[in-house]
């Protein structure tokens, strides 16, 4: 087992984090989460131009990476810096399902301005019925004249209120939790009845509650096999696993170090924290458990890049398990050590917390994720 | 597909169902050489783990094991050992984990024997070491070498006076020797501190894990350490190198597939919990191949300590499965063989949680990492107050 990088990976890593140090302080973050997008075009733009956007993606379909190893790096270095552009949402999302299913003409058309940064996506997937399981649908989509109808409800749409497209599932036939007959469609953010209310989420990123009421699309707008979006909406949700799940391990790494640091300088009883035993054992506790997700991490980005298979799925999986419970561990002890300046918004502790927390309910929290790859 | 031992043979909990595993695993990438090694490692187990089985004998294994020198891989050819790299003792040691092969007590293969190696005399060394590695010497260490407990006595002449009429000590049944440490000089004064190997005088009293101190006779190592240096020394044993020579998951992968086997169709066990114990498991062996690819020790101690902590759990599932049967108790109107094989797996798995949870290891352990070159140390740095932002 191979953990070592290429050379052209060593890089990437490197310079995500020069771009980090330099231009994505704590400060202008918090910044571009009090502004109406909730991010910064203009970091997009570097981005695109760095090439970055087109990381998920392989030559052939006009991007500069395609492996997961390569999207893991990206996205580790993201939560270190605690990034809110939409790249899981827009790129690893919604990109992914094109990605996976795509029409050459789809990607030329759509997939393309994914990956210059001229446009942006969002995957409406989830239902409020529905928790984690993705087959289970009232969103339905007949088909009429030789296109679909689409009517339903998406709820917390990720990267909602910027995305100019949306890949929707929906079902087509078949029970509300059947895995066979759902469908993927590509619907317009313009199109005529479709409605969003839009909100920031606890970790200041932004999402959309979006209502489809009798949305006329064409038969260009199914992506994929008609009935058969299931296995690719599974696929695009354990990549996005691997993604987010990346984002926290590089964010417990920030929590551990900052906290390390934070006890070698507070002082009670005359001396550092940071001397008393209970308290570097503790350290100790939270840096053995971003060394185990990290392991995980690796070992699901390998499973991944090898083929999306059962063995992929449970490692996936296992690394969402790992993930939900060393962040949330990482997290507290975090909040804990730092004392009441743990729980302020000026600190940057309590927001890595957030997110993690965040992370941990997305796409299937521990239970879930216990339960699947107990079954597999 | 190998034969699986039974509980005789191992530490592991042994029922007639178990099946072979079947859990996911790190499908490592080795080179053709470390690939090389494994197959011949495994051409070996094939063989003689049929014979073993079939011969009903763990120690004729362990025997076929010391031909090879594999019993004590590490060690010096001329002490019995085969000379392995740590890398070469890990794959030797996964492949012999993951099969629940017998195996020599880590203690006396990392501990004792390095231990009498540096302290010990060649005429010394031969009498003990080759014995030693075809397992048919045990030896017993007093926890005041690892520990923080006191010296046990001192040496007054040729006399060991011990400070208390027993010796609490670790591994001591079935032990005919015992290594301790002795004040040399007054009683007062442990600075300069001796080792002291003691031959157990024949027919001395070895209740488990106590000791009668009278009529002891000794081989004295002369050594000038310290007990700081002494520490240091042991704790380079026990640590670093040593650390990633073995392997901490292999074992604890064969007890989870047999718990695994045991629980299959039932309610034994939460599967629940059996999943929680795998992802954790899991995240381990990926760990410890990270260790092994990066040499890294830091790496290697927090294997040390969560494999201690996953085998805890492994017990605590293996009590539960077991259910009525852990209640029974050892009862010297019954002979061995005419007790359940649960209730002997019962009052095995739970003498053994009370080793783990009793053992000041993963403390100790913690606090080695903490303070190592790749942990969170306190070092020397100023530090940052986070609240200046």
């Amino acid at each position: 087992m191979d953990f070592s990088f290429s050379d052209e990976q060593t890089l990437l890593s490197d310079s995500v984090e020069k771009f980090i140090q330099n231009d994505y302080p704590f400060e202008a973050r918090q910044k571009l989460t009090q502004t109406e997008q909730g991010f910064s075009a203009d970091n997009w733009r570097v981005f695109a131009e760095l090439g970055w956007l087109g990381i998920p993606f392989s030559e052939e379909d006009g991007g500069f990476g395609g492996s997961a190893v390569d999207t893991m790096i990206l996205m580790e270095q993201f939560g270190r810096g605690l990034i809110v552009e939409p790249f899981l949402a827009s790129l690893v999302l919604a990109g992914g399902a094109l990605k996976i299913a795509g029409s050459k003409a789809q990607k030329e058309t759509l997939l393309a301005g994914l990956i210059d940064g001229s446009k942006q996506a969002a995957l409406a997937f989830a239902e409020p019925q529905g928790r984690f399981n993705l087959a289970d649908l009232t969103t339905s989509a007949r088909e009429e004249g030789g296109g679909y109808r689409l009517s339903g409800y998406k709820c917390v749409v990720l990267n909602g209120p910027s995305a100019d497209f949306f890949v929707v599932s929906a079902r087509t036939r078949g029970e509300q939790r059947d895995e066979d007959g759902v469908s993927l469609f590509i619907v317009p953010a313009d199109s005529p009845g479709l409605s969003r209310r839009d909100y920031p989420t606890v970790d200041a990123f932004r999402a959309s509650e979006v209502t489809f009421e009798d949305v006329a699309l064409g038969a260009d707008a199914l992506l994929g096999s008609l009935h058969e979006g299931y296995p690719v909406m599974e696929q695009v949700i354990d990549e996005g696993i691997l993604a987010v799940g990346s984002e926290a391990v590089g964010c417990m790494e920030v929590l551990y170090k900052d906290t390390v640091e934070y006890c070698k300088t507070r002082e009670q009883f005359g001396q550092p924290i940071g001397k008393f035993q209970v308290l570097q054992h503790r350290m100790v506790d939270m840096f053995m458990e971003h060394e185990q997700a990290k392991s995980l991490m690796y070992m699901a980005a390998m499973r991944l890049d090898e083929g999306y298979d059962d063995e992929a799925k449970k490692a996936v999986s296992a690394f969402k398990v790992q993930v939900g419970k060393s962040g949330r561990f990482v997290g507290q002890g975090a909040v804990q050590l730092h004392g009441g300046m743990g729980m302020t918004d000026e600190l940057n502790v309590g927001h890595y917390f957030k997110r993690l927390t965040m992370i941990d309910t997305l796409f299937g929290n521990v239970d879930f994720h216990l339960k699947r790859f107990g079954a597999l | 597909m190998l034969p699986r031992l039974t509980e005789q043979y191992h530490n592991g909990w042994y029922h007639p169902k178990r099946q072979a595993a079947a859990e996911t695993q790190v499908q490592s990438d080795l080179s053709a050489k470390d690939q090389s090694f494994v197959n011949s490692v495994e051409e070996f187990l094939a063989d003689q783990l049929q014979l073993t089985v079939a011969g009903n004998d763990p120690g004729q294994f362990i025997r076929s094991l010391s031909e090879r020198g594999w019993s004590v891989p590490r060690w010096p050819r001329r002490w019995g050992g085969a000379g392995l790299s740590p890398r070469e003792a890990w794959l030797l040691d996964r492949a012999l984990g993951l099969h629940g092969a017998p195996q020599l007590d880590p203690g006396m293969v990392d501990l004792i024997g390095p231990l009498l190696m540096r302290l010990a005399d060649d005429e010394l060394l031969g009498r003990w070491l080759p014995a030693i590695a075809r397992g048919e010497s045990r030896w017993a260490i007093h926890p005041s070498l690892q520990g923080s407990d006191p010296v046990p006595g001192a040496l007054v002449g040729d006399r060991f006076v011990p400070s208390s009429g027993r010796l609490n000590l670790r591994n001591a049944a079935g032990a005919e020797r015992l290594i301790l440490l002795a004040r040399d000089g007054s009683v007062a004064d442990i600075v300069s501190a001796e080792l002291t190997a003691a031959d157990l005088l024949p027919g001395a009293l070895l209740d488990p894990d106590q000791v009668d101190t009278e009529g002891l006779t000794f081989a004295r190592l002369e050594t000038n350490l310290t007990v700081a240096q002494l520490a240091e020394l042991l704790d380079n044993l026990t640590s670093g190198q040593a650390s990633r020579a073995r392997s901490w998951t292999g074992r604890l992968r064969f007890r989870l597939e047999a718990l695994r086997a045991e629980a299959r169709g039932t309610e034994a066990v939460s599967p629940m919990a059996l999943a929680e114990l795998s992802v954790a498991l899991l995240g381990l062996e990926v760990l410890e191949h990270r260790a092994q690819e990066a040499e890294s020790d830091s790496l290697a101690r927090i294997l040390s300590i969560r494999s201690t902590e996953i085998g805890r759990q492994l017990l605590e599932l293996t009590i539960e499965a077991l259910g009525y049967y852990a209640l029974a108790a050892p009862d010297p109107g019954l002979q061995h063989n005419e007790l359940p094989a649960p209730a002997m797996a019962g009052q095995d798995a739970i003498g053994e949680l009370i080793r783990y949870v009793g053992g000041p290891e993963t403390m100790a352990a913690r606090d080695r990492l903490y303070s190592s070159a790749a942990g969170p140390r306190m070092g020397k740095g100023k530090g940052k107050d986070n609240r200046a932002r």
